[in-house]
């Protein structure tokens, strides 16, 4: 029975929190809490010594930070999954987390209801976000999608004064910066800047850079 | 201004006229000056007057000449701000204008009342002479910033006003001390030395002795004009120095406000937060036990409202300082600012960065410059009425450079930083002021239905790699 146990190992710098997760998970017929960690450097050390099959790691602790100690964690030994528990409701966030080699992204509002589940999806080698978190990463891969579904069929019908705009647009000066490196006005540079949008269909400046660096207008 | 042969050799000529007429000083007169020198006779003169045809000719090569050697002081002092600069310059340019060997200026310290000596030239000195200084009615320049008046000796070892014989200062023939005059006001005394031998051999010095009329009153004018210079560089490195003062307490302000925020902020996540969160955990396990139906569904109440404080808690730390910004950096605390403002109202921000990767910014660069970045997208949502705005993040050649841009009504800079209210204008001129502050700058381009362009420009301090 005790060999099916889930062994979990709890970093977390809050001792409320981390005793009531423990009396939570205890109560779990198949958890069982080997250790526990109050901070980074604790919870790297103990990773080490107790091998645990599930970590759960706070990310925001005092000292070596939770995302440090994800990282080497994860480098010493691949097969612990990790479990993040933050307060945390970011994309930034959870993209940095699940590029470091976590398996679950947990937020603390959601923790009664979620972590139980979430432990046992990584166990069995899954992944667990966030529903929320889920969304915004589905719709954060199809932004990408059409961005380069829309620049692939794009002509350049640029004039060689826009494609010159475009490229000092590019390399990040203002209207007027352009309009005194080439001797036009302020007005006529952003004619350019308004015919080019138009033609390849972008919005903003930010487009216009991304364009500019995809097509390789930088390296000329 | 350059002396002719023939003005020399008039001058000469006129030097020894005078010499010989010898003007008889009376031991008590305190100040001479050859102005008041009533009817005693022609003032001996090395000046042009001399070999003038007329008189009306004379005057008028005498005020054209002196209207010259005015401007050329004018140009010499106006080169510079800083006091030294400009007191080494006035001095070299008097001296060549009325060709005397060497001179000193001093300037009074408004704060000792004592007048201390700032520039010299052409004279011997002691290696230091740092705090050398006269009170007021104390040898030469007291006795001239005490009356406001210029005074000329001509044999300066008989003299007893002449107090400084002490070792390694040279000591000239000839002196004129005159006032350097501002608002009214004694600011310093600048002394002129003849320090030639008299080739006369005669008890006064015939080289100065022709200081005359013209030219003390020339000299006085000069007086005014260097004193203006001394005036006005004074205030000008008031000025710089209060300047400095300011931006060095605004720094302590902010870098205090900002670690206060992250303070609370902190305070907040790890106390409330946490213990919300464990409260929520309890809760969890009373549910599993087996309880009535309405003690459940009163738990999740309580739940649910503890999942509420939790929330307004966690929003509350990050209006006060986002967390990633000291977790992630600024390119992503960046990201969820436009994402943020996005949710808000709707508008969406196009964001793009490059160059960021391998750079460590120092933590008050990325601080200020997400704050501004922060005021610049407030402002757009609050006045732009745009329906896009972008954010370029970039990197490049040790420099950080942030642009916000929008397509909405823009605005007239000049005419907002004149009369917006103040909230707004404060807005507009804390963003230049947190960017001046890092040594960089923020610049507004905007006008009336052109939308609006923020930029943010800050050297990033070397420790990094630096992009390209």
């Amino acid at each position: 029975m005790s060999e099916n146990r889930i062994r979990l190992l709890l970093a977390d710098d809050h001792a409320v929190l981390r005793s009531g997760l423990r009396l939570l998970l205890s109560e779990q017929p198949d958890m069982e809490v080997v250790g526990e960690a109050a901070d980074g450097e604790e919870a790297i050390n103990k990773a080490r010594e107790l091998k645990p099959d599930v970590l759960l790691l706070d990310i925001t602790m005092p000292g070596v930070g939770g995302l440090e100690a994800l990282e080497r964690i994860k480098k010493e030994d691949p097969d612990i999954k990790v479990v993040v528990l933050t307060m945390h409701d970011d994309e930034s966030y959870m993209e940095r987390i699940m590029t470091s080699g976590g398996s679950g992204y947990v937020l603390k509002k959601a923790a009664d209801t979620e972590l139980l589940q979430a432990i046992r999806a990584v166990q069995q080698g899954g992944v667990y976000l966030h529903p929320a978190m889920t969304r915004a990463l589905v719709s954060q891969l199809q932004r990408k999608a059409v961005a380069q579904e829309k620049q692939s069929h794009l002509e350049s019908k640029l004039s060689e004064r826009e494609r010159e705009v475009l490229k000092l647009i590019a390399q990040g000066y203002t209207n007027k910066e352009i309009a005194d490196m080439i001797f036009l006005s302020v007005k006529t540079v952003e004619t350019h800047k308004a015919h080019i949008m138009d033609k390849l269909e972008l919005r903003s400046r930010a487009e216009l850079v991304r364009y500019a660096l995809d097509n390789g207008l930088l390296k000329a | 201004m350059q002396k002719t042969q023939a003005v020399r050799e008039a001058e000469e000529r006129a030097a020894a006229r005078g010499a010989s007429g010898g003007l008889d000083e009376p031991a008590t007169a305190p100040y001479w000056c050859p102005m008041m020198d009533g009817p005693a006779g022609t003032p001996p003169c090395r000046r042009a007057r001399a070999d003038a045809t007329s008189a009306g000719d004379g005057e008028l090569v005498q005020r054209n000449k002196e209207l010259s050697a005015l401007v050329a002081l004018a140009e010499t002092i106006s080169r510079s701000q800083e006091l030294r600069t400009v007191l080494e310059d006035a001095l070299e340019k008097v001296l060549e204008i009325v060709a005397m060997e060497g001179g000193e200026i001093l300037i009074l310290d408004p704060d000792s009342g004592r007048l201390v000596l700032r520039a010299t030239r052409g004279i011997e000195t002691p290696q230091t002479r740092e705090g050398v200084s006269f009170a007021p009615g104390e040898g030469v320049p007291g006795l001239v910033a005490e009356a406001a008046r210029p005074m000329v000796i001509r044999n300066v070892l008989k003299d007893p006003r002449f107090v400084r014989a002490r070792a390694g200062w040279q000591t000239p023939h000839a002196l004129v001390g005159i006032p350097l005059m501002a608002r009214g006001e004694v600011v310093g005394v600048m002394d002129l030395f003849c320090l030639r031998e008299c080739p006369h051999r005669t008890e006064e010095c015939v080289q100065c002795a022709c200081v005359d009329a013209e030219d003390v009153s020339l000299l006085l004018a000069m007086g005014q004009q260097i004193g203006m210079a001394i005036d006005s560089a004074r205030l000008w490195e008031e000025l710089r120095r209060k300047e400095k003062n300011r931006a060095h307490l605004l720094q302590q302000v902010i870098v205090a406000q900002e670690e206060e925020r992250k303070r609370i902020a902190r305070e907040l996540h790890d106390g409330a937060g946490q213990l919300l969160a464990s409260l929520m955990i309890s809760v969890k396990r009373l549910q599993s036990m087996d309880l009535p139906e309405e003690a459940c569904a009163r738990m999740r109440e309580i739940r649910a409202t503890a999942a509420r404080i939790l929330e307004e808690v966690h929003d509350l730390a990050l209006g006060l300082r986002p967390s990633m910004l000291d977790d992630l950096g600024l390119a992503v605390a960046l990201a969820c600012a436009c994402d943020d403002l996005g949710r808000r109202t709707g508008i969406a921000v196009d964001y793009h960065r490059d160059g960021l990767e391998s750079i460590h910014l120092p933590g008050a660069v990325e601080i200020a410059v997400y704050r501004i970045v922060q005021e610049a997208l407030t402002n757009v949502a609050k006045h732009a009425s745009a329906s896009n705005v972008s954010l370029l993040l970039r990197a490049r050649g040790g420099r950080l450079r942030a642009i916000v841009e929008d397509d909405g009504v823009g605005f007239d800079v000049a005419a907002t930083l004149e009369d917006a209210p103040e909230e707004r204008k404060l807005g507009l001129v804390g963003m230049q002021e947190r960017a001046s502050l890092l040594g960089g700058s923020c610049t507004v381009e905007s006008r009336p239905g052109a939308g609006c362009t923020v930029v943010v420009e800050v050297p990033i301090p070397r420790q990094g790699e630096a992009y390209e």
